[in-house]
């Protein structure tokens, strides 16, 4: 291929080369950068919430007014759902993560700390509750008080 | 002369169809992915209340003080909570300091179908004055009387949406229905009515501002009387007694409170209260640090208050690089195309046309390449909101994230008028190069 003359007719007119350049330049940056912060954004979304998302389902059940023997109902609707055949276990709780709404708590992260520096989120469980969520203890700590 | 650029436009454009397109196709999908980021921007930033809202202020006291803060933070830069505790409610309420005021803060209830099957509606606890402040218009009847408010009575204004839900037939004014297991008086049924930003409470959900307005709105000292929980936002920097009693003694701040200040020297005389009262506090052995108080308009409320999603954050960033991208590539046509007319416009200065004149012939061009990529663009732009709601990238009330994903009047505006002027100035080089022509040399080489 003949490359010469290209180049002498680039020389020719430098501007309109240096333009073309430039907008070569300007698309690959932006679009580099977009694609970038697409794919971070995607990273975060798939961030692993370690629980086992594909297996859980979640029921919700709304009372109407406030009965009073509300606990035994709850124990007995979740002791149904442990009956249904496939089950394999079930759980009453006040959220599970990526749920929407939580019960959050400030924690100390070490012992000595005064003040909190930072939040965690609490979910009520019975103990049933890391067999449903489908997470391993690693290590347990006992609040007293 | 217009007419004539205009026509002249038309046939250079159309003599080209293949480059034509493809700079209408560029312009327009630069406009279709930043109108689409534009529109939710805007829906999240809008005055909701433009005639009241330099008159409708949010009082914030520092009550739990530096020893809450990461690090004892004794700093003025540090933000007060965004709402208060029942007791300092009360208070505020029973000083009446204001011309209007109102605690208030959301439930849940469950509504009586007319088929005796209950339904889950939002409800908010107020007081009267909160239909006046917020403006909100009524379809019949009206709010609840003062009385009511210090009575605890068991009366209900309704949206219309479920009035027409519960009586598809009749008025509902006077009736009663059951809420939570309870019978309520029906004194007021509301117009459609549903400010987005939902300003006066912004601690629902995502806080972006996107909760719809509530169906069921009830005196505040009835939910109080009810024990009804609170459906929000609820924070505590301390261990609670137990039960309802503790929670209202407790430090938790869970209630929204709105204040309605007409002049420049109320607002005044308001903060002037709120200091006194935070000081006040402190001689009383409750707060242990110097007073800090605010009291912040709407605007200034939603400003600090609404947080803009993280997928609206990435995406503007994402949609205006790409509408730079665009226009730059437009440009780069523009330019390709008005060489390729070099000989065209020589022969124009040849006959007495003017720079000037030759500047309006290309402006006039680009304006006609960016009229049809603006409505390209509409169309996208109409798309791209479209996938939005479909995708549920936003969350929020079902209506309040329809409306913001909605073009209106004034955004359809917008983008036609962006795409032109986006165009136009892309062009002003390549427009200025062709004005640059040199006659002599163009029709020598002709």
């Amino acid at each position: 291929m003949e490359i010469l003359p290209i180049l002498s007719a680039l020389r020719r007119n430098k501007v309109g080369a240096m333009l073309i350049g430039l907008q070569i330049a300007l698309t690959l940056a932006i679009v580099c950068n977009c694609l970038s912060v697409i794919q971070q954004y995607r990273e975060q979304m798939a961030r692993p919430s370690g629980m086992n998302e594909s297996d859980v389902f979640t029921v919700i059940n709304t009372w109407v007014g406030q009965p009073d023997d509300l606990k035994a109902r709850i124990a007995a609707d979740v002791a149904a759902l442990r009956s249904m055949p496939g089950v394999m276990d079930a759980e009453a709780t006040n959220g599970f993560p990526l749920g929407g709404s939580a019960f959050v708590t400030g924690i100390n992260l070490k012992p000595e700390q005064k003040q909190p520096n930072a939040t965690t989120t609490e979910y009520f469980v019975d103990e049933h509750g890391l067999a449903v969520y489908g997470v391993k203890l690693i290590g347990a700590l006992v609040q007293c008080g | 002369m217009l007419g004539y650029y205009f026509d002249l436009a038309i046939r250079s454009l159309r003599r080209n169809v293949a480059l034509t397109a493809l700079m209408v196709t560029v312009v327009g999908f630069g406009i279709g992915a930043s109108m689409t980021v534009l529109t939710t921007l805007r829906a999240l930033t809008v005055d909701p209340i433009p005639e009241k809202s330099a008159e409708l202020f949010v009082p914030q006291i520092d009550a739990w003080g530096p020893p809450t803060r990461p690090g004892g933070d004794t700093s003025a830069s540090y933000q007060l909570q965004d709402q208060i505790s029942y007791r300092d409610a009360m208070a505020f309420m029973k000083a009446h300091r204001a011309v209007r005021q109102t605690a208030m803060y959301a439930v849940s209830l469950d509504a009586m179908g007319s088929d005796a099957v209950p339904f889950p509606v939002g409800g908010r606890a107020a007081y009267a004055d909160f239909f006046r402040m917020f403006a909100v218009p009524f379809r019949q009847g009206g709010p609840w009387s003062e009385s009511d408010d210090e009575g605890g009575t068991n009366v209900v204004v309704l949206s219309a949406k479920l009035a027409e839900r519960l009586f598809p037939h009749d008025s509902p004014v006077g009736k009663t229905i059951s809420l939570s297991d309870r019978e309520y008086r029906v004194v007021g049924v509301i117009d459609a009515w549903n400010p987005v930003p939902r300003f006066y409470d912004l601690t629902q959900g995502q806080r972006n501002g996107l909760a719809d307005a509530e169906d069921v709105f009830l005196p505040f000292s009835t939910a109080i009387a009810r024990q009804m929980p609170a459906n929000g936002s609820m924070m505590c920097n301390a261990r609670t007694a137990p039960g309802w009693a503790g929670q209202l003694a407790s430090g938790c701040i869970w209630i929204q409170f709105w204040v309605e200040l007409p002049t420049a020297a109320a607002a005044r005389d308001y903060r002037a209260f709120l200091y006194n009262y935070a000081s006040q506090q402190r001689q009383l052995g409750r707060f242990h640090w110097a007073p800090r108080v605010a009291l912040r308009d709407v605007r200034q409320w939603m400003a600090l208050e609404i947080s803009v999603p993280d997928t609206l954050r990435v995406s503007s960033v994402v949609a205006f690089g790409f509408l730079v991208v665009c226009l730059t590539n437009a440009a780069g046509l523009m330019l390709a195309r008005f060489s390729g007319r070099a000989g065209e416009l020589g022969v124009r200065r040849a006959m007495g046309a003017s720079r000037w004149d030759i500047c309006l012939q290309c402006l006039i061009e680009t304006a006609v390449v960016g009229l049809p990529g603006g409505l390209l663009g509409l169309g996208l732009t109409a798309a791209g909101l479209a996938s939005q709601r479909a995708l549920h990238m936003i969350s929020g009330g079902t209506e309040a994230v329809d409306r913001a994903t909605s073009l209106d009047g004034s955004m359809i505006l917008i983008t036609v008028l962006l795409a032109v002027c986006a165009t136009v100035c892309s062009a002003l080089y390549p427009v200025w190069r062709a004005s640059r022509v040199q006659p002599a040399w163009q029709l020598k080489t002709q």
